[in-house]
């Protein structure tokens, strides 16, 4: 451990001179029962809601239940050498997580303590657990894609910067694989990502932390971990301390952010614990009666801010603070830049000003909550909340997992909500006709497994279908550029892959996207660029594809 | 048996004893002795305190913590005094939720725990 000698010295030369002059004035109550993580407390009248207590031994509470004559507190820590008659004392503070870039790369608990043996986290900036999610007058419709890597995924259920969407499956159908791959593939997009690991098993999340170290994801990474071991008040309140981090870098620095909710099933089981325990009564499930406000309120967290824009002066360059704006104004949003021209063309001095964006205005918040579902029972009570707050839901079922088809994403009935709003134009155009052909396949498929002959319309239908199948497979870890994606989609909706043997068709791919991005580096380029299809481009690409496949179908 | 055992108290008080065995409620006594010096000290115009010292308090002590919080409160001062070699020295008062805390030993622990939060530099409790 560093210590700093000067800093130790100052520190002690002020404790010695302020000594004497301390008289603290402190309202104290005392514990009447302990156990199970819970403390109810006499006394305390003045205690706020969600307000922190502590504890003799330096343990800290959370007051949830305000009652009569007493306050119940959920333990943040070890309960086990707290004892009745012990005294508690108000803080006057809610719960509050270090935040910023001291935190990225770590891995932490909910409270923001240091679980990596990595030393202490040094930051002066904190952000509190519960934050009020943002008013519809500072948000802007999603509208920037937040690209997975996944071919199903970008291609059809496409993510938006501030959606909210769901990832449900049943246990071991690779729900975790999607949201790690979506973190790897932020690389290089300035995309802020915190992991939540929420009543998981120690050594699964040390596996995770390990995969996001070796893809050198880690390096724009926080995981908080709230592990099966921890007690229930740190599980639930895991997700927003995540929540919380990300907030920081979305209001005060103006980034993008993505955090993974891994799982709220478990979540919800642990606030159910602590309910039961707090003697609220239950309701279904046994849950209590605001475990949807649980949800909606965590979930509401995340947005895509709207910018701001301020009118400064035309030399002013560098970072633009609200405060800049020279007649105090500030323009939200959309409407925000054409209201602010309009406003600088009546000012005196309009030649020497300019529109401006805030620099830390427009960050998002994308949330990818998880959940567990039993032996694929959508519609119990957790799910089915959380389907109807997300924004669409990415469903995975174990027949495809088991079947080889990994992802196994089930895209008959996975949704994305904000939809074609947050796809380049490229793949919009390319991914059209994608989600039809497979439904047409989906029907035809029983038809064809029974043996029946097909007429050559329906027999193509279904050659086209086990392509695209194939095509949509990929492995973990392997998130695929957005474009390369735009050039395989396009490729096997056009059709040039019908004639190409299903077990050589992930190869063509490979093959196919090396071929674009070297030798038709023009091609590759002007989608890059532009993010559109246009009618010049795709002949080109026609072009380029129909010259690979003759070498390729050639090269048996 | 009450009438006989209780016969110095008063003819209430007595009565008092006699409707409370009637009705068995006698295992209550605790609690409605606790209700009544409540009840008591507040008509009285009386405030417990809770005072806690290294040592015994001297008569002198004694008479101006009295003072000193019958002014605080406005209230006529009852005080319990507990003796806790663990603070070292100061006193620490509490009234209700409130504690007046002026012992070395929570002056100590605040500045172990500054110097913990030093040394560690972790500085975002605030």
């Amino acid at each position: 451990m560093r210590i700093d000698v000067d800093e130790m010295i100052g520190t002690l030369r002020q404790q010695i001179s302020n000594f004497d002059e301390s008289l603290k004035v402190e309202e104290v109550g005392t514990v009447v029962e302990v156990g199970d993580g819970i403390a109810r407390i006499h006394g305390l009248t003045k205690c706020m809601s969600g307000e922190m207590v502590e504890f003799r031994t330096g343990v800290y509470g959370l007051a949830l239940n305000l009652e009569e004559d007493n306050v119940g507190c959920a333990i943040m820590g070890r309960f086990d050498d707290l004892k009745e008659g012990d005294q508690v004392k108000r803080t006057g503070r809610v719960l509050q997580v270090p935040c910023g870039e001291a935190l990225i790369g770590r891995v932490v608990d909910p409270v923001g303590r240091p679980l990596d043996g990595k030393g202490p986290i040094t930051t002066d900036k904190s952000w509190p657990v519960e934050y009020p999610a943002p008013g519809i007058s500072l948000r802007q419709p999603v509208k920037v894609p937040l690209q997975t890597g996944i071919k199903a995924i970008d291609a059809m259920i496409p993510v938006g910067r501030g959606q909210r969407e769901l990832i449900i499956g049943d246990r071991k159908t690779g729900k975790t694989a999607i949201a790690i791959d979506a973190i790897i593939n932020q690389k290089s997009t300035g995309v802020i990502c915190v992991y939540v690991a929420v009543g998981q098993k120690e050594s699964t999340v040390a596996a995770v932390v390990k995969r996001l170290q070796e893809t050198g994801a880690m390096d724009y990474t926080i995981v908080v971990s709230a592990g099966a071991s921890d007690p229930a008040p740190l599980q639930y309140i895991a997700p927003y301390a995540g929540a919380a981090m990300a907030e920081y870098f979305m209001y005060k620095e103006g980034k993008d952010t993505l955090v993974v909710y891994d799982d709220l099933t478990k979540q919800a089981a642990a606030y159910r614990e602590l309910s039961l325990l707090l003697r609220r009564p239950p309701g279904r499930e046994a849950y209590p009666g605001d475990v949807f406000y649980l949800h909606s309120r965590l979930l509401e967290r995340s947005a895509k801010l709207a910018e701001r824009y301020v009118i400064v002066a035309t030399s002013k360059t560098g970072v633009i603070t609200d405060k800049d704006g020279v007649n105090k104004e500030i323009y939200h949003a959309e409407e925000g830049p054409k209201h602010a021209k309009k406003v600088l063309e009546t000012l005196p001095n309009k030649a020497d000003l300019k529109v401006a964006r805030v620099t830390d205005s427009g960050g998002s918040l994308t949330a990818l909550p998880i959940i567990e579902t039993q032996e694929g029972e959508v519609s119990a009570y957790i799910p089915t909340n959380v389907i109807s707050i997300t924004d669409g839901q990415i469903y995975l079922q174990p027949d495809l997992f088991n079947a080889g088809v990994r992802p196994a994403v089930d895209v008959g009935i996975s949704v994305s909500r904000v939809g074609g709003n947050a796809q380049i134009k490229a793949m919009k155009k390319v991914a059209g006709t994608l989600r039809l052909d497979l439904a047409n396949f989906r029907e035809l498929e029983a038809f064809a497994q029974l043996g029946t002959e097909l007429d050559p319309v329906t027999q193509r239908q279904v050659d086209r279908g086990y392509r695209l199948v194939e095509l949509l497979k990929q492995p973990q870890y392997k998130p695929m550029d957005t474009i390369d994606q735009v050039v395989s989609v396009y490729a096997a909706t056009k059709g040039f892959m019908d004639d190409v043997p299903i077990p050589r068709v992930r190869a063509f791919e490979s093959g196919l996207i090396d071929e674009v991005r070297n030798a038709h580096k023009n091609v590759f380029d002007a989608l890059n660029t532009s993010k559109e299809l246009t009618n010049d481009t795709a002949k080109l690409l026609d072009a380029a594809i129909t010259e690979f496949k003759r070498r390729f179908m050639a090269a048996k | 048996m009450i009438d006989a055992s209780f016969k110095d108290y008063s003819a209430i008080t007595r009565n008092f004893l006699l409707v409370i065995a009637e009705r068995s409620r006698t295992t209550m006594i605790d609690q409605i002795v606790d209700a009544y010096a409540e009840f008591a000290n507040l008509t009285a115009n009386v405030a417990t305190v809770e005072v806690s010292t290294a040592r015994p308090l001297d008569a002198d002590e004694r008479e101006r913590v009295q003072r000193v919080m019958g002014e605080k409160l406005k209230k006529m001062i009852k005080l319990n005094e507990h003796v806790n070699p663990d603070l070292i020295g100061g006193m620490v008062l509490v009234h209700n939720d409130t504690m007046w805390d002026s012992s070395l030993r929570r002056k100590l622990d605040d500045a172990i725990k500054t110097m913990e939060i030093k040394t560690h530099l972790v500085k975002w409790t605030e």
